[in-house]
């Protein structure tokens, strides 16, 4: 009996979701649209001098979310590796989409209201975007619970439906 | 790679370099709010760290 497996599964799907929303908001928000950075409302990034320190807290927030990612891949891999079955797409989707929601919301929380590190359009301040955000945030964690109680409503998650699953 | 990086005429901009841009960047980078600034960035951390954690030490038939 894998007592632990599938709750490692659930828990890798959270943390890879987790990682893959930060790297959205990295990847898409500070370096692509370069709509803020990381201390962009601390530190200017207005001038060469300000955008470089910016760039390399860009860098360490990166770097915390490689090791999330990195540890979901890591409970995934273990959790396999225990004789857990995978889960549906449907069933690891919606984990995928909760985990990234539940970024939004806390990184929305505490960098853009809390503690006022950036702002989702710097140039605004705190702005109708940064409640956005959060509201991307929520609709992304039901979104992602809804269609994990679709797949309980239909009696098709867990063990009963993964051990039809291919290896 | 450390040299070249160092040595290197395109890499006056790197933040290892000692160039005049490069100080600049460190001198702005290491101010007093240093440590502020690394624990304002780690501070959603733990959220995430305790939820990744909280679910995984669930047993399988919790749902």
């Amino acid at each position: 009996v894998n007592t632990g497996s599938p709750a490692r599964i659930e828990a890798a799907g959270l943390a890879i979701g987790i990682g893959m929303g930060g790297f959205v908001d990295g990847i898409l928000f500070h370096q692509i649209f370069q709509l803020h950075n990381m201390l962009s409302a601390r530190i200017p990034n207005t001038n060469l001098v300000g955008a470089k320190v910016n760039m390399v807290w860009d860098g360490v927030f990166h770097a915390l979310v490689w090791v999330i990612t990195a540890y979901g891949i890591w409970l995934l891999w273990s959790a396999v590796k225990r004789g857990a079955r995978l889960p549906s797409h449907r069933s690891f989707v919606a984990r995928l989409v909760m985990g990234w929601g539940f970024f939004n919301v806390v990184e929305g929380l505490i960098d853009h209201h809390l503690l006022d590190l950036h702002h989702v359009y710097e140039p605004l301040g705190r702005s109708v975007w940064d409640y956005a955000f959060l509201v991307w945030g929520v609709a992304m964690l039901a979104a992602g619970w809804a269609l994990r109680r679709r797949d309980t409503d239909l009696g098709v998650s867990g063990s009963a439906r993964d051990s039809s699953m291919p290896r | 790679m450390v040299a070249l990086l160092c040595s290197a005429g395109s890499a006056h901009a790197c933040t290892l370099c000692h160039s005049d841009l490069a100080e600049q960047v460190r001198e702005r980078l290491f101010e007093a709010a240093f440590v502020s600034h690394a624990l304002a960035i780690c501070a959603p951390l733990p959220f995430f760290v305790a939820a990744i954690l909280w679910i995984a030490r669930r047993t399988s038939d919790v749902r």
